[in-house]
């Protein structure tokens, strides 16, 4: 594994640079964070809802291999072929192999987070096979080579003029900056595909242990499509999505198109319980689901971050967050993004490799207050940070300066004389500047000192009373 | 706050010995490098009725992340007591106290920063801004997204510069744009971050904490 | 070890360290019960009106009628004006009844199952207008839901422009909680739910209808 950080800053510089993208970015995460507010002040319910699913993911995680084990037995009984991949080449290999055994030479895909995580698109890339994304959103980033920006609205960073520009160099149409002609054009074109696909891959947003079936939670139809048409049905899902029972769904249906999108609904679930669903010979005729670990049992390792598995995917964290928001979500570099994205990095990448993203927050708490499954997202980036730390990952100067600092104030005495330091500085600065503090030059000074100290202040006060 | 305290009866006794909670080690990463301080903090307020400070991120520090660490087993019941006796400023005088107002005086238009560990780790909301509005002739207007993080976050503002940079910037262009002469906050690390914005930029407004806007509202 | 048991192997290793069960012994699961009943509108009526409501939001059109037959005389008329003269059905009973008396005033009826099932995708793509039927309705959130195992498709929900629903009063629910207590479990492998028109907000969040699915979504409620 590649082990040098994540080229985090130069994405951060170039992103902040980029007048368009922060404005496209903020105002896309303010209009949905506003529709999510209006939505759940509908539901007085909410807190409760998300204390209850909060406990049902615990179980859930908790008790993960007695309901892998059920879920395994009941897919079987519903002719679902249950695949496990350790890792990403693992599962890359499964699809592989499926296509292959086949003979399938063309794949619709619809939005599935997990296939971006193990790289599915560039891999078919040289296999002369072609996969094809049919959500809008990853359409659009697919033909822009880029990876999504956002879990929830992939091509949040490009404009309408981007996207227009995209389309009239990628598609050979002529330009339109116009949305609803831009849909047109990718729905006239994807239409085809998906009647001529052999092979329909999604994710799951949810796949319930005690029925062996799991549902596509989505808004344009393509999930539907993709696992209606093709003959043959691969769903890639990483097994931290596995609830108990069926049952618990309505809560989660509750808390995720709001937390997502600001709706109340989104416009189609789409349960999948195996093959029987071609009894009037529709499709899918094989259905494959593809179990995928790739660090997620790493990850329950740690009673307290284990707590990151609970994530729905959602995406309301990013919104909420004035990190993301002035960043966008390449900066994080990886699949994950935002502040449950800064919290996975350096879990499934490693801490020398994720060194940056825990730190990628200002600890604002925003996120902790939308999560749906009440992630203590702050928490974990602490504990992360820690992690970090302790894994010698921080450079050298830091940890010095951190010694030295916990050394000072341990020793009042110390503290108190060096409390004064920083004013007798700024009094050897030139007329009016601020004594200088990394962090505060170009566009902000620090506070000027108070040249007393509130120590030296309180005693006059209390003298003079 | 001492004047504050004072002018109302409350005896107040400054621990002289006292540095910092640690807070800026533990959220970089370092929970080693704050247990002795940590403990010696425990010690240093054993015996005192109430600890009370102007900051919410310390106090929310102590409260809710000294349990976290690795701290001598015989101090935990001191620790126990000190997250129970340990209060906000305005928290204190509201809730503790059960004051609404201090009955003081000021002339000019201000608004209120949210800082975040006030808010959402204590739930300090309405507290300052009860206090704010009772002041007689003062004009309170509550700025855009008052709620949004000011960008400090500690080491944050120096390992990401820049993006704490942008995040203020839009923090004093919200100040900036209810035309108030003052934001008033309750956490100076905040109002520190801010201040150095509009100042380095030029702007209108000013900050201050609100237990300096009490006391010149009370003229003490 | 294959990877089935090495990933098992790997959850019993991690999950030793255990944190404390929680449970709230059933008080939120109450208390939420309790939440939605506050916010439930009283009566059948009530209820339809709810989701007439939450269906205009979401650009979904709505219409109650007496009987299948009044269903199939506004579908006839809407048909019409649209300038469409034929139309694909599902397997329910009652998208079948429609169809008689569209037939009869001369709307061309496809039926899904009765094309082979290797042009059925292409046949109904090419079409712009299905009658469908679903077996409940959701109230506080506007959603059909269909069983595969009733309609025996789903390519006349989601390959035509216009979808016409044809859905019974007395199939409504509360919400979904309520659906998941009446819903049988063995037709609900194969389920969708629809609500609304299929939509994107992919490009600068602007809403446009009809995705990959239909532009139109029409409810017709009959007694």
């Amino acid at each position: 594994m590649n082990t040098t950080p994540l080229n985090t800053k130069e994405y951060i510089k170039a992103a902040l640079a980029d007048k368009n993208l922060r404005a496209a970015v903020g105002k896309a995460t303010g209009s949905t964070a506003d529709s999510r507010n209006a939505v759940i002040g509908q539901i007085p319910y909410w807190e409760d809802l998300r204390s209850r699913v909060h406990l049902i993911k615990k179980d859930a995680i908790e008790n993960l291999d007695k309901y892998l084990i059920q879920f395994e037995e009941n897919c079987k009984r519903n002719n679902i072929n249950v695949h496990w991949a350790s890792d990403a080449e693992e599962a890359r290999n499964i699809i592989l192999d499926i296509a292959q055994k086949s003979n399938s030479k063309k794949i619709v895909k619809s939005k599935s987070l997990t296939t971006e995580e193990i790289n599915l698109n560039n891999f078919f890339a040289d296999k002369n096979i072609e996969v094809l994304e049919t959500d809008l959103g990853e359409y659009i980033v697919q033909l822009n080579k880029q990876i999504p920006s956002h879990l929830i609205i992939p091509a949040m960073h490009l404009s309408r003029k981007d996207i227009g520009k995209l389309f009239a160099e990628k598609l050979g149409v002529e330009y339109t900056e116009d949305p609803a002609e831009l849909l047109s054009i990718a729905r006239r074109i994807l239409r085809e595909k998906f009647l001529n696909a052999d092979i329909g891959i999604s994710g799951a947003n949810f796949a319930f242990a005690s029925s062996g079936s799991f549902c596509v939670v989505e808004n344009e139809a393509n999930a539907h499509l993709t696992i209606s048409l093709p003959r043959i049905h691969i769903a890639v899902m990483g097994i931290e999505k596995l609830i108990p029972d069926k049952k618990y769904l309505p809560y989660f249906l509750k808390l995720l198109p709001p937390s997502a999108t600001g709706q109340k609904s989104s416009t189609y679930v789409n349960f999948v319980g195996g093959v029987s669903r071609g009894r009037y010979g529709e499709g899918p005729e094989e259905v494959h689901i593809v179990l995928l670990d790739n660090g997620r049992t790493k990850i329950l390792k740690d009673p307290k971050l284990r707590e990151t598995l609970y994530c729905i995917r959602c995406g309301a964290c990013l919104n909420a967050c004035p990190v993301y928001k002035n960043i966008g979500g390449h900066s994080y570099g990886w699949v994950y993004m935002g502040p449950i994205g800064a919290a996975l990095i350096p879990q499934y990448l490693g801490e020398s490799e994720g060194k940056y993203s825990p730190f990628l927050s200002s600890l604002c708490g925003a996120c902790a207050d939308v999560c749906p499954v009440k992630i203590d997202l702050p928490g974990h980036l602490l504990e992360l940070r820690n992690r970090v730390v302790e894994s010698g990952n921080t450079p050298g100067y830091e940890r010095g300066a951190f010694k030295i600092y916990s050394m000072i104030i341990s020793r009042p005495r110390l503290y108190r004389f060096l409390s004064r330091f920083p004013a007798v500085m700024q009094k050897l600065m030139p007329a009016g500047k601020p004594f200088p503090v990394p962090g505060y030059k170009e566009e902000r000074e620090f506070a000027r000192f108070d040249e007393k100290g509130f120590g030296k202040r309180y005693k006059e006060f209390i003298n003079n009373k | 706050m001492v004047k504050i305290f004072r002018h109302l009866g409350v005896d107040v006794d400054y621990v002289e010995n006292q540095t910092c909670c640690g807070q800026p080690a533990f959220n970089s990463g370092y929970r080693n490098e704050v247990v002795p301080a940590a403990e010696r903090f425990i010690e240093l307020f054993r015996d005192k009725e109430y600890v009370i400070a102007p900051s919410g991120s310390c106090v929310s520090f102590v409260k809710g992340y000294y349990k976290e660490l690795a701290i001598k087993e015989e101090l935990k019941p001191a620790l126990n007591e000190l997250t129970g006796k340990i209060y906000e400023f305005t928290e204190f005088l509201v809730d503790v106290m059960g004051l609404a107002s201090l009955g003081g005086e000021f002339n000019g238009r201000v608004t209120y920063h949210d800082s975040c560990h006030l808010l959402r780790e204590l739930g300090i909301k309405e507290q300052p801004r009860t206090l704010i509005k009772s002041i007689k002739g003062i004009e309170f207007v509550e700025m855009k997204d008052s709620d949004t993080c000011c960008g400090f976050g500690g080491t944050f503002s120096y390992k990401f510069e820049n993006v704490s940079v942008a995040m203020v910037s839009e923090k004093c262009f919200n100040i900036e744009s209810t035309g108030a002469q003052l934001c008033i906050g309750a956490d100076s690390s905040c109002l520190m971050n801010i201040e150095g914005y509009l100042r380095k930029n030029k702007m209108k407004a000013k900050t201050m904490h609100i237990a300096e806007l009490l006391a010149l509202s009370l003229k003490l | 070890m294959n990877s089935r048991d090495k990933i098992l192997n790997r959850i019993a290793e991690a999950l030793k360290t255990k944190t404390e069960s929680a449970s709230d012994g059933g008080e939120l699961e109450r208390s939420i019960s309790i939440a939605r009943g506050s916010i439930t509108p009283a009566g059948s009526d009530g209820l339809w009106n709810q989701f007439k409501a939450e269906l205009e939001k979401i650009s979904g059109e709505f219409y109650s009628v007496h009987s299948v037959d009044d269903a199939a005389g506004l579908i006839n008329s809407l048909l019409n004006e649209m300038k469409i003269n034929s139309a694909a059905i599902d397997n329910t009973a009652d998208a079948a009844g429609a169809a008689q008396l569209l037939g009869k005033k001369g709307i061309k009826i496809t039926a899904a199952l009765e094309l082979e099932a290797a042009d059925r995708k292409n046949v109904i793509a090419g079409m712009n207008a299905s009658v469908v039927s679903p077996s409940f309705a959701v109230a506080d959130i506007a959603s059909l839901v269909f069983a595969m195992d009733d309609t025996g498709t789903s390519y006349p929900h989601f390959l035509c422009d216009n979808t016409f629903a044809i859905v019974r009063k007395g199939s409504i629910t509360a919400d979904q909680f309520e659906l998941f207590e009446r819903i049988n479990p063995a037709k609900a492998k194969n389920m969708f739910f629809v609500t609304g028109p299929s939509r994107t907000a992919d490009i600068e969040k602007v809403l446009v209808l009809g995705a990959h699915g239909p532009r139109r979504l029409i409810v017709i409620a009959v007694d």
